[in-house]
């Protein structure tokens, strides 16, 4: 594998741990050799350094001397520029090496975790070095990561560039949400089981809640966050591939092409608001105290111009035009410094449609409720009522929880390490295509237009869920 | 048990009770409602109050031990759980200066979602919940609701 951006912080925290933690888990093949490329002026001994301390700082799974070893003789670094073709003539030299000495199988991976303007660059040295081409029987796969253009123009652009160089299934897009454990539980939950798939649809369910909320600000990711906002940062995809899995009919296999089929079915039947003023919400925070500590507003941290209009909270009203879901409101929302951090899926139900009790005795009682909690504290929830002890008929909610902690000894493992496996193995289920991108895009562009127009954020406070709009957001 | 956070935030103490649930099982959601004690006073008291009502209805008890005139703005807490807590749980916060001009998000990374929320003020309680915040609070000055308002949860 060969990844370009490897001194990043995502390579740092999370891609170098995981290829670790796979390895650790006797995961990878003993040949497995990574070649990092980057303007460092590195040996590969410095880069097996980096490796080590990046490795014992996040790694999941304990670091392991011997374990390092092994992942050790495979580690390769190549200094150089993503316009200096005499670097990709050495990387075509170093990746050939490897082949012959670890018996790589001539098969090559490249992790492209650098900003999408430098893809034009990278893709066309990779061509003109031959790296892209596969011989043999062997393959060449290569992996993007978010952010996939910041609308449709963009993203179409995004990927011609790609697929000029590689074929379109040999392109893994990488949404680690699809990667976390509670997420793909989402299929098993509604799919293995037949006890929530008869009311999956308009007739029972009142409307769904999906929420993505942080409690932190934008930290260091001034550069890339202003100017792009959360709706395009995590609406575009995280939110709308929770939505897909939640709201799609049964795939007829779990193949990549059938799951794939089903996602692109309900994202293309997605209907947007005819007032999206009133339907959609945009909001900023300020400064103040949140949760015992000062925090800064959004147009005072470092890198973001005083007079920004991007929006750290978004909100919006989606609607399904099919027989399951007609009339059922998704309502997404994403943010940062908001209440508490949060991922999760509430499918809310519809009231009884007749109480057989005094209406005081029901007066506790609200919807019920099925959560899916993606992070933190894993796991599902519902909520139903339940008669209080005592001589009267009073009902009121509980909840029934299955928390995956309390469940399953075993611990989950990262996203990446699902993923980065998914791709050696040449497994695609859990990467979205180019069609689910673009029709993602084709639901969120007319939103951020009309923004971009008619609605500047709203300020909140810090610690709070987001404008008071947001709550007007229904009809 | 007894766990002390100090010099901490609402979300640390959060994640800390997370990972308590994780590590011992300690239930932290089979709780039927959060019960919110603010006191400017003595907390000893109400405390033992709501540990014997929590028998009847367990409860994520949190205590805002607040101490609005300090000099120093900054907020300790203490977690309790298992017998130090009744049939609940207890998260006192020790809230000092200008932590209290956010009242409300220093409590809101702690209610447990899906559960009715009580509020408990032992000494003066405030005209409208809305004034808990020590500040004018923006909520309280935006226009009267909708009827129908997305329910979103906590």
């Amino acid at each position: 594998m060969v990844m370009f951006g490897v001194t990043g912080d995502l390579a740092r925290k999370k891609l170098l741990p995981a290829i670790y933690d796979l390895t650790h888990r006797g995961l990878l093949p003993p040949s497995f050799g990574l070649v990092g490329f980057g303007r460092r002026e590195w040996s590969d001994d410095d880069f097996a350094d980096y490796v080590r301390k990046s490795v014992s700082e996040h790694s999941r799974t304990g670091f392991d001397e011997s374990v390092f070893e092994q992942l050790r003789g495979g580690l390769r670094f190549v200094t150089g520029t993503f316009d200096d073709t005499a670097a990709f003539e050495r990387l075509t030299e170093v990746v050939g090496e490897l082949d012959r000495t670890r018996g790589t199988g001539g098969n090559h991976a490249f992790y492209l975790s650098i900003p999408p303007d430098a893809f034009p660059q990278v893709c066309g040295q990779l061509a003109n070095s031959g790296l892209n081409t596969a011989r043999d029987g062997s393959w060449r796969r290569v992996v993007i990561e978010k952010p996939f253009g910041h609308d449709l123009t963009s993203a179409r652009e995004l990927n011609a560039v790609v697929e000029q160089v590689f074929r379109p299934e040999d392109v893994f897009r990488i949404d680690h949400y699809l990667g976390k454990e509670t997420v793909q539980n989402i299929l098993a939950l509604r799919f293995s089981n037949q006890l929530f798939e008869p009311i999956w649809n308009a007739n029972y369910v009142d409307h769904v809640q999906i929420t993505m909320a942080e409690d932190i600000g934008i930290g260091s990711r001034a550069g890339y966050y202003d100017g792009i906002g959360t709706a395009r940062d995590v609406i575009q995809n995280h939110l709308l591939q929770l939505l897909a899995l939640t709201a799609m009919e049964e795939p007829v296999t779990f193949r990549a092409s059938d799951l794939r089929a089903e996602k692109e079915k309900v994202l293309a039947a997605v209907e947007l608001p005819e007032d999206l003023s009133a339907h959609t919400a945009r909001g900023q925070y300020v400064g103040g105290w949140q949760g015992g500590e000062e925090v800064r507003p959004y147009i005072e941290e470092d890198g973001i111009p005083a007079d920004s209009t991007t929006e750290t909270f978004a909100a919006m009203r989606l609607d399904i035009a099919t027989r399951r879901w007609a009339g059922v409101p998704f309502y997404l929302r994403a943010g940062k410094r908001l209440g508490r951090r949060v991922t999760e899926i509430a499918v809310v139900f519809k009231r009884a449609p007749f109480l057989p009790f005094r209406s005081t005795d029901t007066a506790d009682l609200g919807q019920n409720a099925i959560v899916i909690r993606v992070q933190p504290d894993e796991g599902v929830t519902m909520r139903f009522g339940s008669k209080v002890p005592g001589t009267q008929m009073e009902v009121r909610d509980v909840t029934m929880d299955f928390a995956y902690g309390m469940n399953f000894t075993e611990e989950s493992p990262e996203a990446y390490e699902r993923l980065i496996l998914d791709m050696l193995l040449g497994d695609p289920p859990l990467f979205p295509r180019q069609k689910e991108v673009e029709l993602s895009w084709q639901i969120l562009d007319p939103i951020t237009e009309h923004w971009a127009q008619h609605l500047d954020p709203a300020p909140y406070r810090p610690g709070t869920w987001g404008p008071d709009t947001a709550h007007d957001a229904r009809p | 048990m007894i766990t002390t956070l100090t010099d901490t935030t609402a979300s640390a103490i959060d994640k800390q009770m997370i990972e308590m649930r994780e590590t011992f099982g300690a239930n932290t959601i089979g709780r039927v409602l959060t019960l919110i004690i603010i006191a400017t006073g003595d907390i000893e008291e109400p405390l033992e109050a709501a540990i014997a009502a929590s028998h009847e209805h367990p409860a994520r008890v949190i205590v805002v031990d607040a101490d609005p005139e300090a000099e120093n703005s900054g907020l300790d807490a203490e977690i309790r759980v298992g017998r130090d807590a009744g049939a609940g749980e207890i998260v006192i916060l020790h809230a000092r200066g200008d932590v209290l001009w956010a009242l409300d998000t220093l409590v809101m990374a702690l209610l447990l979602p899906d559960a009715p929320i009580v509020t408990w003020w032992p000494e003066n309680a405030p005209g409208s919940p809305c004034t808990m915040c020590w500040a004018p609070c923006p909520s309280a000055a935006s226009p009267t609701p909708r009827p129908a308002r997305i329910r979103w949860r906590p």
